[in-house]
This record gives C-alpha cells, structure tokens and sequence, in this order.
C-alpha cells in the first residue's frame, strides 16, 4: 500500500468517525426535547406585598427563543411562559431553574391557559391550531386542527377563546376541543391581539377598526363599534368602562354594555402606536412608541402628567398602588411615581420588552429578548422568598 | 455587467444602496468597470486621492463619522439622521439598541474613494447600507433635500435590517429569509418621504407605455431603477388600499415562510395575483385619466438621436453652415460625447458619431451625465465637465478644428456641473462643490485665470446660463422661500451687482434654463405637484426674462402718495403638456427646440419646430409675479458639535469582518482544517487578515504542517502598502518546481518568511507593484534525494494598465495589459537564482452590442538556477489539454475568441429560467495557440508537452447562472506539431469561469 491509498483510508474513517460524532450529538439533542413535562399547577394567592422600587435581578431565565406580547403565566410557584420556538417552559418562581420544558412543534406567539391542570398551546404556524397537554400525566391530551392561532387564548371557565387566522372567533371546551360556539368576523379582517374576557362579553379589536363585542355564552354579537383605526393589541377595561388602543395615535374609552364612545383621546402624531393601556379607578397610562409615557386622568379625561423615554414603549405599562412601571425597547424598565411621574429607577435589562409584565409577590416577571426570562424583586426584601 | 445586476450583486453580497439619482441608473449602462484594489493581477484602481482626518461627531443613536472641511454639512446630516429615527421608530414600532456609524462624505468623489465597500461605486448611487457593521455610507451632492432624504431611505434600511433580526432571532430560524429587494428598496423609497418626480416619471412611462412589471414577476427586473420605483408604487398601494400596518406586518411576517410571495399573501389574506392585478387597476385608474390631454415626446418631437442613453443637447452651426448638435451619450460601453449633422429643417444627416472619446483614459474618466450641461462658444468651443483624477475638470473642445484643449480645474473644488459661455468667450460660469460639501455658483475668467464665487451658502443652485448681453446668470435653485417645501425656482444674478432676482415662483421644479437668441425669453422646464400629491409630467415653459407690465401701485401714506416696490410681472407660458419628461431645452436661431426626454425606459435628443407658434399658442399662460412678502432665508438643523475637533478625531477600532472554518479531505492532500479571520477599522483602511490550515496526515504532524499567514494591508492613502509574515510547511504537490517528479509532482518543504508590497496606482486605469520578499526555504524531495536550504529574496515589479468594461460573461471593449519582472536569488547558498519577466496583454474589440472579438498575447520566462515552471491547459488558456499539463520555464500563447449572443435575457421568453438564475446563453468561437519550453525551444519533453506549439480551435457555450457563476463547455479540435497535425477526435471539456 502506498502512501496515496492510506491518505484515502485515514480520510475515509475521519469523515466516518465525524458522523458517528454528529449522530450521537443529534441523538443527545433530540432527546433533551423528549422530556416529559408533569407538575401540579395551582393558582398564585393574591398578592399581599406589591413590589417596590428600587428593584434587582432576581433570577434570569434562558428560554431559547422571543416571546409573544402576552404577560407570563404566574402560579403560586412557577412561571410558565410559551417561545416563538414552539416551546413552553415551566421555571420555578424562587430560583429560576427550570422545571420542564415541553416542544410543540410549531411556534407559540400568544399566551397558553391553564385549566384543570392542562396546558393549552394556540400554535401559530402548520395545521395544528391548539394543543393540549395533561400537566398530571405528562401526555398530550388532544390536539385540534385548523386555521393557526396567532394571539393569545381568552381564558374561560372549562374552555377558552381563541381568534385564527382565518377570522374565527372561538370558544373551545377543555375536555376535548371542541367548538362550543363560533362567530365569524369580516372577511379580509384580521384579529392582532388576545380577545379581552370581560362578565359576560368577549372583546375582540379587528384590524379594520372594528371592535366587537359577543357573548361569552353563545357568541352572539351583542354590539359592533366602528372606531376608524387598526386595533392591534388587547383592550383593556375597568368595570363597565372598555380602553381601545389604535395603531394610528388614538385612545378611547367606550361604554362597556353598548360599545358607545365615551371619550376619544387623539396624539398629535398618527403614526403614534399605542400600547395596551393599563387602567385603575384613576389613571389610565399607555405607551407610545415615540417613548412617551401618557398617564391620564380618568375623571378629568385628560393627560395627568407624561414623560418622554430614550425608546419606544410598546409593552403594557403595569401599575401598582404607588408606582408605574413600563419595559422600553431600549433593554430597560422604568418605574415612576404614579401620581408625580417622577423616574424612581432605571433597570437595565439583558434586551428589549415588548410582551406584557407579570406580577408576583414583592416582584415582577418581565419577557425579555432575545430569550431571558427575567424575575425582578425589591432590593430589601428578605432572600428567602428569592 | 447590467448596472441592475450589479446593484442585485451589491444586495446580496450584503449592501443596499440607495439609487437616488434615477435617471442615471437608467442609464441601462450594459457594462461596468471591475475594481482591482485587491485583485493584483488586472482590474482599475480605485484611488485613494484624500487623506481625510475624520472625526466622530455623537448623537443620541449615531456615531456620525465627518472630516473638518465638512463639519456643517455632516451637522445637518446629523439632525436628519435622528430625525429620522423619531419618525421610524414610530413606523416599525421598534427601537434600534446599538449606535448606528453613519459614514458621510462631502461629495460624489469623495464617496468613490471609500473602503467601507470593495467595489467601484458608480455615478448616481446615493449612499448604501451595509449589514456586515451595520454602517451606513452616504455623500452629499449639494442638495439638502436629496441628502436628507438618503439619510431617510438609509435609515429605513436599518430599522428593516435590525427589526428583521429580531423576528428571526425570536423565531430562531436563520437570516435566509430576507424579503426580496423590491421590497426592501420600495419600502425605504416610500418611508423616506412622499412620491418625487422621478417616481412620477417612472411609473407614469412604465403605464403609458406598458412596461410595468406584475407583481408576481417583479423578480425579473430585480435592481433596476424600475424595480425601485415599483417597489416604492406597491407599498403606496398596500398601504392605501390594505393599511400603513400590512407594510410593518409583511416584515414581522417574514419568518413565516421562505418563499416572500407566500408572505405577501397571508399578510394581505389575498391571492397574489388578485393583489398584483388590483395594484395594476389602481395605477391605472390613477394616471389613465392624463391620457386624454397628454401628449408623447415621440409624436411631438422629431428624434436625433434614439439609441442608448442621450442627454444634455447643446446646439452650434460651424462656419462652414454646417449645423451639429452636440450632446452626452453612452450607446453602449463607454460614455462619449457624440455630434450629429442636422439639415436646415433638424433632420438627422446621419447617424451620431463620437466627438470626444470617454472613459478610456485618466482624462476622461467619466462624464457626470444625467447632471452636467455643455455649452458651445460663439466660436465653436464645446465646453464639458469630466472628472479627472481627484476632482472634475472642464475640458474644452475647439470644434472647428477638432483639438480638445485646454482643461480647467480649480484648487479646493471637487465637483463640476454645468459651464456655460459667456457671449464673449472670455469668462465660464458654472456650479461646484467644494469642499464642504455646499454647491455654489462660480464664474471664471479664463485670460486673468481668475475664479470668482457668485454664492456662498448653503442652497443647491444649478444649470447657470450667461444672456446673450453678458450681463445676467439665470440659475436653477431651491433659494426660494419656498425651498423648504423642495421648491426650485429660477433666479438671475447680475454680474454687475451680485444681485439675485426671482424669474419664477412657486412650489414647484423649475430646471435648465436657458435663454432665447434674442436674450428676450428664457425657456425650462417645470413640473409641480397636482391636488393629488403627484407631480405631473415635466414640461416646456418659456418665460419673459424681464418683466413686461409692471405693476404700478399706489398708497397712501397721510399726507402724500408713494410708489409701492414691485417687480413687475413675467407672463409663462406652458408649451407642451407631455405624458413624461423632457429635460435641458436649447433654444435655436431657427426657433427650434432641442432637448433630450424620457420615454419608453430610454433618454432620448429630440427636436421640436415652430418654437414661435408653439409660444403664440401654449397650452396655458399665467403671470408670474413674485410675492413682495418678506424672505426669510430658510435652512435645515443641524445637531452642532460642541466638543473640541481634538475630542471628536476618530479612533481606529477594530471589528472582525469575517471568520470562517473549513475541513477539507483529498486523497493527494490528506484531511485539511483551515481557518480564516479578517479585521478591520470602521472605515475599512486598515485590514488585518490571519489564515491558518494544516495539512497534517496525523496528529503528530499538526505543527509541523501548519501554514500561517499574517497580512496587514493600509488602503487610506494613494499607495497601498501590504506586509505580513508567513510559515508554510507540510506536503505540497507543485506542477511549477522544477525538481520535482514530473509525473506526481509531490514533496515536503518548510518556509518561513516575510513580505512587502506596494500598489501605486498612476491614474484610475493604471498602475505600478512593487513587491518583496524574504523567506528561508527548506525542501525536501525524496524521490530524487533532494535536500536543500535557501534563504530566497524576491523582488519584482509590475505595470498594469486596464480600461476594460466588462459585460455579464468577461470583459467586452478596452484593453488591459501587465508586463512584470522579478528576480528571485538565493543570498545565503546560491542554491536559487533566476529572473521572471511576464508579459499579458488583452485587447477587446467590440463590434455589435453584444458582439465582440477578444485578443490574448502572453509570453513568460524564468531563467537560471532551479528556475520556476509556468503551466497552461485547461478552459481557461490553452482549451483542449489537460489542466495544468502544458509546462516549462518560458512559454508563449495567444489566443482569439469571437464571442456573441445565442439567447439574451432568456428568462423573458421563459420566465422559470430567471428562478434557476440563467442570465444569458453566449457562445465563443475560439483559436488557441500555445509553446512551451526549457532550455531549447524545439527540445521535446513529452510529458510536460514542451518543445512543442500546441494549438486548439472550437466552439463554447457559456451558461451565466446568477450573474456570477459562468459555466463553459468547449468542443473542438486539438492541433500539435506546429499545427501540421490535427488531432481526429474532437474534445470536449467543461469548466467554469469568466472569460479572458
């Protein structure tokens, strides 16, 4: 044999020992995604001590992939969230490890549901429009096919109510996934954001300026507004009295039973979008993405005070007793005095926010991009509940 | 090389650029020059003529990167940039989180000599985006209001480019999906500002005359200035008709699926097809109307010259009563300056000649064609603009005896447009850039060499024209008070006073003057907006050049009466209501108008009679008469630096531009693993490149075969200086030394060394390389018990000369050329010794548009003590032998190819070839001939074919995939013994590459 024919067989069993290499690295792979997902789900207890300025990183979470706009799932103990990989992750409140991770296949871009300790995915992408897994027995419980999903689930008892992309709106029954009523929007309409379940209404913006309002029990329209301007993120409301963000600088309030409008606040700027407003018994505070953070007066309908951020606010700012807080596209959270708005604290944060912030005891749980979870708790507060 | 692919080209390989100014891309330019700053064998020089001291001026979200003389200029670019950014993080919802470097350069010139991207940038690019540094690189051009709405349309790119990342970053699936360029480009045209005339233009001529693009073969004109125009038409439509949001949610869509139209589709929830006839019944539903008043340029106007791209006509009758007409063109490879004869009626005598050559020398290197005007002395002198070297010069042409000469340049001036005569013959007024970036209005006397600066700010003024009395300039500017609104209007200035007067107002484009033989009208051309928002088609106006019926009126003061100021009324008439454009009339003695127009995707000269019953019977008249309210002088803001220039130089940093790994397995090399890196500065004038591999046949020999090489190349200056060390070491197979085996020409050696080059590039089309090297050499061959040491220096030089344009396949006119040698000696044993000497030349006769016959003549040779092989064979040489097998110290081959068209733009007749990237089917006819010898010209070595002249004739095919890739298949006939033999099988052999 010359020196030609060994060169040969040592290239051959190079290229033969970097595929064995490869299948074993494809097969420790493939298996990380097989891991089965069971845990006992159970509802997080009201929250007795909000969080409070100043704030610090907790914990952060690598989940992989970006996040929908929808806010973090928060139970007594964990944290789920849902991946634009197609994953969910359940992570340990106190420690941010994770619990378990389920891959369903397709990407997830609105928040999941949990009821009766299933998890129910609204997949955004394929055939598959939601699926069901069994948190008890780790098993997926049923899938139903369809047009996909591409916001979140309005979670109802026993069911929920979804929005696909061909301008259904749904409501499901969590047993089996079965239609239990459906209502049709406009043809060549589509729905950009969770429905807001709100006593006996389903609140669906449409993207022709259109807001609709039906029954949660049949699905009847019971009153249909037309408001002029895109709706592209979820209404917010407070007792009887609905908050309709619009994509072109525009926030108004209508009159929940009748979909009449009450007040019509217009931004000198129409290509102002607006954040899913976050409202109490005084204020009314929305995002811009100019930056501008707008608080307004719910009595006096006007604009209480506004502070101008270094990057755009899309996320939903989130309130508390005494402070504001708002993710920025700039890697940051602000929090403000509410009634004031002075800046209490600037928190710099491993990417931006663009999905709803979650609240639990003494803290908060914010989305971040690329792929963190991050938890956020007061400085002072004591460890253990870390 | 089409300017459209090339600009695609740019695309992919990762850069958008912004075609700003239209009408030159439109050019159609079949062919484009390659750059040979890195390319050391052949190529122009891209030049290096400044050595700019840049400063980094920081915004709130950009690192601005200027020079001194250019500070105001780079202020104002600051404030549009972050402008800009408000405006967009609206549109995209989104904040961009890392500090943008924004790259500005006062001119046109200075941007060619930039480094931030390889290649040669051509006339009309108005900036780029590149993603690799996510820089963004913009020149001026004198005009506010175009810089501003670059820096806008650049400023699209970026937010697309990061919000792109980010949608598949969250989705984790790679940056393949990027949307097509119509898409990214006409969104950046419709988010940087609202719809231009030259999007009129375009849109309006593509309806009317019928070459608008569906849009689901819009793929077919991908990069063209039509592309970007209709890209920019169908993001209007989506917004108009499905909503502003669809455009945000196309991109956020796009990890959806790979195929954009699929995109498109869901997006919009409707049929491609159903979406791209609805934009077509919208457009026309929207220009159709204009048909029944507007006329063509074709039916209106006689042509004199139709074939290419024509502009800028000027008009002289010789003393012989000859009339010429005289005007810029580029029929096809070079740009020129063309006349032809006209008849007393303006009929064309004969076909356009060549006046004055273009482009092939360093005199001439390019016209500036869409933007500067000629003008013809009474006497008969052509006075143009071309640049030259590091600036534009005005060259002047006697065209009674044909002599070009002299020429003009002016210290601190870089850009030249428009010179104009006076009547006298004495003084040329013209406007220029200098360098800070602002145009201004010169005059210049030619006898006392002696330039004066008529405006000094910071307006865009153009087209001067000197009256026949030789006492006014009337001007083109956006001085207006309603220049904020993007207004021009014409001015006069008197040379007398200095004094600038309103000839037209309003919001409008008013351009090109010039003025009647009598010095009584001045005729232009005008478009303005309609209710609608769009501009209508561009016209010919005539307007008084003095005022006719001032208006007298009369007030009252208390006690007396007093005369009111007033400037009079001008009555304009408008003479042509056209369905596109027409540009730089010129009035003649014969009441003729030449001008060039626009129409059917073509510049075209025309001309048009009865100028005086065209005048009594105009389309419309109305007086004009310059408001009296006060005129603020108007101007944009600027974001000021307040630091100290010291604080502001910029600092080199250094950024990996490129790292890439690869395995390799061969049976003669064994497995190889390389690896290499590239750095380098922000403004690409500094590189480090670092390249290792191994070609070890086991672990033990990793070391000992590892090459390492370590290069550092300076690009800021006119020289380009290279060094860098190197060790190879390992197994090589070298078909060129000269001691090993014939047969498998394999064998151990070890070098360590160094290098030094130098490029000095003499003009764009030539240059001089000097280049050394030192290097200790250690060789082994045991097959013929060869050991030997040798410590080996190297110095050569070479003179390159190229002034080829290349079409889609290779080079198609010019001629290039490179004669080197070199001495190559052994300081330490004499082990090695020898001298080089190398000559190539190719010479490119074009004899059809796409016809062209290419010549080759090389002759090599490497004399004395183990004297280096040189080899040939293969697709690329000489065709018909195996790669490689032709060998010996000296040889000589020619070669000689009729190459023409089989099928041009093939996808045209069958639209799925563009998806598989077929461009063009050509074929060649060839003759090789080639002889290869040692030490005797007729000694034979039969393994090596020395001793003997070779040959081959035949017929290839050449399938361009891409733009990029060009596959050749070759048949024919091998000749051997000084061609006194031919070879009976014919051979047939396929390979890839450009041609010669």
């Amino acid at each position: 044999m010359d020196f030609k024919d060994v060169s040969r067989i040592f290239s051959v069993n190079s290229f033969l020992a970097l595929i064995f290499r490869n299948s074993i690295l494809l097969l420790l792979l493939s298996c990380t995604s097989c891991s089965g997902l069971a845990l006992k789900i159970t509802s997080a207890p009201e929250i007795l001590t909000e969080p409070e300025p100043p704030l610090e990183i907790a914990w952060t979470y690598n989940a992989r992939a970006g996040f929908g706009p929808d806010a973090p799932l928060i139970y007594e103990d964990v944290v789920m969230v849902a991946t634009r990989q197609g994953e969910v992750h359940v992570i340990d409140l106190n420690t941010g490890k994770r619990i378990g991770d389920r891959r369903f296949g397709n990407a997830v871009n609105g928040s999941p549901i949990v009821i009766d300790n299933t998890v129910i995915v609204p997949l955004a992408q394929g055939r598959r429009a939601l699926a069901a897994y069994d948190l008890d027995r780790a098993v997926m419980r049923w899938r139903t096919e369809g047009a996909p999903i591409q916001v979140g689930i309005g979670p109802v008892d026993s069911g929920g109510i979804i929005v696909n992309t061909a301008g259904e709106v749904q409501r499901f029954d969590v047993t089996t996934g079965a239609n239990v009523w459906k209502y049709q929007i406009p043809e060549r309409s589509r729905v950009y954001a969770r429905p807001l379940i709100h006593l006996e209404f389903v609140i669906v913006g449409v993207d022709n300026g259109t807001i609709l309002a039906l029954s949660l029990e049949d699905g009847a329209l019971i009153w249909s507004t037309h408001i002029g301007d895109p709706v592209y993120v979820t209404p917010a409301v407070h007792e009887k009295e609905l908050f309709i963000s619009t994509t072109r600088g525009r926030l108004i309030a209508m009159d929940l039973q009748t979909g009449t409008i009450s007040w019509d606040a217009v931004l000198d700027d129409e290509t102002i979008r607006i954040s899913t407003p976050a409202v109490d018994d005084e204020f009314v505070v929305i995002g811009g993405s100019d930056g501008v953070l707008r608080v307004f007066d719910q009595h006096t309908r006007q604009v209480k005070w506004d502070t101008q951020c270094p990057d755009a606010l899309v996320a939903p700012p989130l309130m508390t007793t005494d402070v504001i807080y708002t993710g920025s596209m700039g890697n940051s959270l602000y929090a403000f005095d509410r009634y004031t708005g002075e800046l209490l604290q600037t928190i710099e944060l491993p990417g931006r926010v663009k999905s709803g912030i979650g609240v639990t005891e003494n803290g908060l749980i914010i989305l971040t991009e690329p792929r963190h979870v991050v938890r956020l708790v007061t400085s002072n507060h004591n460890d253990e509940t870390r | 090389m089409d300017l459209g692919v090339a600009l695609l080209k740019y695309y992919r390989l990762m850069f958008h650029k912004s075609t700003v100014w239209g009408v030159c891309v439109i050019l159609g330019l079949a062919v484009l020059p390659t750059s040979a700053q890195y390319n050391n064998y052949f190529g122009r020089n891209k030049i290096q003529y400044e050595d700019f001291d840049w400063s980094v001026l920081e915004t709130e979200h950009f690192d601005v990167y200027f020079y001194p003389e250019m500070q105001v200029l780079a202020e104002h670019g600051a404030a549009f940039a972050e402008e800009a950014y408000a405006e967009l993080q609206n549109r995209f919802n989104f904040s961009v989180t890392r500090r943008v470097p924004i790259v500005f350069y006062s001119s046109q010139l200075h941007f060619k000599q930039t480094n931030i991207t390889d290649g040669f940038i051509p006339d009309g690019v108005g900036g780029f985006y590149e993603f690799l540094k996510g820089r963004v690189v913009i020149p001026a051009n004198g005009n506010l209001h175009r810089f501003r709405r670059v820096i806008r349309h650049e400023m699209v790119h970026v937010f697309t480019m990061h919000k792109l990342a980010r949608v598949f970053r969250d989705y984790r699936i790679s940056m393949d999906r990027l949307p097509p360029l119509w898409f990214v480009e006409g969104l950046a045209e419709y988010w940087s500002g609202p719809q231009d005339y030259q999007h009129e233009m375009i849109i309006r001529d593509a309806i009317f005359a019928n070459y608008l693009v569906p849009l689901e073969n819009i793929y077919r004109i991908g990069g063209t200035f039509v592309m970007y125009k209709q890209g920019e038409a169908l993001c209007r439509f989506i917004s108009e008709f499905y909503g502003e949001e669809k455009l945000l949610l196309l991109i956020e869509n796009a990890w959806m699926n790979r195929d954009f139209r699929k995109v498109i589709e869901y997006t919009l929830q409707e049929d491609l097809n159903e979406i791209s006839a609805e934009w077509q019944q919208w457009l026309r539903r929207t220009y159709y109307p204009e048909l029944n008043t507007a006329e063509s340029p074709t039916l209106l106007a006689e042509g004199l010259s139709v074939k290419g791209f024509n502009s800028k006509p000027v008009y002289y009758q010789k003393q012989d009563g000859q009339r010429w007409v005289l005007f810029t063109a580029n029929h096809g490879g070079y740009s020129n300056v063309y006349y032809v004869p006209v008849d007393s009626t303006y009929a064309p005598l004969e076909t356009p000649k060549i006046l004055v050559p273009g482009e092939r020398n360093s005199q001439f290197e390019s016209f500036h064609l869409p933007d500067s005007r000629m003008s013809v002395s009474q006497s008969g002198r052509l006075a143009f603009v071309t640049k030259s070297g590091d600036a534009d010069v005005i060259h002047i042409h006697d065209l009674e005896s044909n002599e070009t000469g002299p020429m003009y340049s002016f210290d601190g001036i870089t850009a030249l447009y428009s010179p104009s005569w006076s009547p006298d013959g004495k003084q040329l007024a013209f406007v220029a850039i200098d360098q800070s970036g602002f145009i201004d209005l010169y005059a210049y006397q030619i006898e006392q060499d002696h330039l004066r600066q008529l405006t000094n700010d910071s307006y865009d003024e153009r087209d001067p024209a000197w009256s026949p009395d030789g006492n006014f300039l009337v001007f083109s500017s956006d001085r207006t008070s309603k220049g904020f609104e993007n207004a021009y209007n014409l001015f006069t200035y008197e040379l007398e006073t200095g004094k600038i007067d309103y000839v037209t107002y309003g919001v409008q484009h008013d351009f090109s003057p010039n003025w009647s033989p009598d010095g009584s009208k001045i005729i232009y051309t005008s478009t303005k907006k309609d209710s609608t928002g769009r501009y209508d088609g561009q016209d010919l106006y005539v307007i008084d050049a003095k005022p006719k019926l001032p208006l007298v009126s009369l007030a009252s003061n208390g006690t007396s009466y007093r005369t009111l100021p007033t400037r009079g009324i001008r009555w304009k008439k408008r003479l042509t209501d056209l369905t596109t454009s027409v540009y730089d009339p010129v009035w003649t003695q014969d009441e003729q108008v030449i001008f060039s127009s626009f129409e059917n995707y073509r510049f075209t000269i025309r001309t048009l009679g009865g100028l005086d019953t065209l005048i009594s019977r105009p389309v419309s008249t109305e007086p004009q008469a310059p408001a009296l309210e006060a005129e603020l002088p108007w101007t944009f803001p600027r974001i000021q630096a307040t630091s100290a220039m010291d604080e502001l130089r910029y600092r080199k940093r250094y950024g990996l531009d490129i790292a890439q790994g690869q395995i390799s397995s061969s049976a003669v090399w064994g497995t190889g693993g390389a690896a290499v890196l590239a750095f380098s500065d922000l403004l690409g004038n500094d590189r480090f490149f670092i390249t290792l591999y191994s070609t070890s046949q086991y672990t033990g020999d990793f070391l000992r075969s590892l090459n390492v090489n370590i290069s550092r190349l300076h690009l800021n200056r006119r020289a380009n200086i290279g060094y860098g060390v190197y060790r190879y070491g390992g197994l090589r197979y070298d078909l060129t030394d000269p001691d090993a085996p014939t047969d498998f020409p394999r064998y151990w050696e070890e070098v360590w060394g160094g290098y030094g080059a130098v490029s000095y590039p003499i003009s764009m089309f030539r240059r001089v390389e000097v280049a050394t090297s030192l290097s200790w050499d250690h060789k082994e061959i045991p097959l013929r018990r060869i050991d030997r040491e040798a410590l080996l220096l190297t110095n050569q030089v070479s003179l390159v000369h190229d002034n080829t344009l290349y079409g889609s396949n290779g080079p198609m006119v010019g001629w290039r050329g490179r004669l080197s040698a070199a001495y190559t000696t052994d300081i330490l044993y004499s082990n090695v010794n020898y001298i080089t000497i190398e000559a190539d030349f190719r010479h490119y006769l074009r004899l059809a548009r796409n016809v062209s016959f290419a010549s080759r003549a090389l002759g090599r040779m490497n004399h004395g003590r183990e004297a280096r092989l040189w080899f040939m064979g293969g697709s690329w040489d000489l065709r018909g032998y195996p790669f490689f097998d032709v060998r010996g110290n000296k040889a000589w081959f020619t070669s000689h190819e009729l190459r023409f068209p089989l099928v041009e733009h093939p996808s045209v007749y069958i639209p799925p070839l563009a998806i598989l990237g077929i461009v063009n089917l050509r074929s060649a006819l060839f003759f090789d001939a080639a002889h290869t010898w040692n030490e005797h010209y007729h000694e034979r070595i039969p393994q090596i074919y020395a001793g003997e002249t070779l040959g081959s004739a035949g017929l290839g095919f050449r399938l361009n995939l891409f733009g990029g890739l060009v596959l050749r298949y070759d048949l024919g006939y091998r000749f051997r013994d000084g061609f006194q033999r031919r070879e009976p099988n014919l051979f047939r052999q396929f390979f890839f590459g450009f041609d010669f």
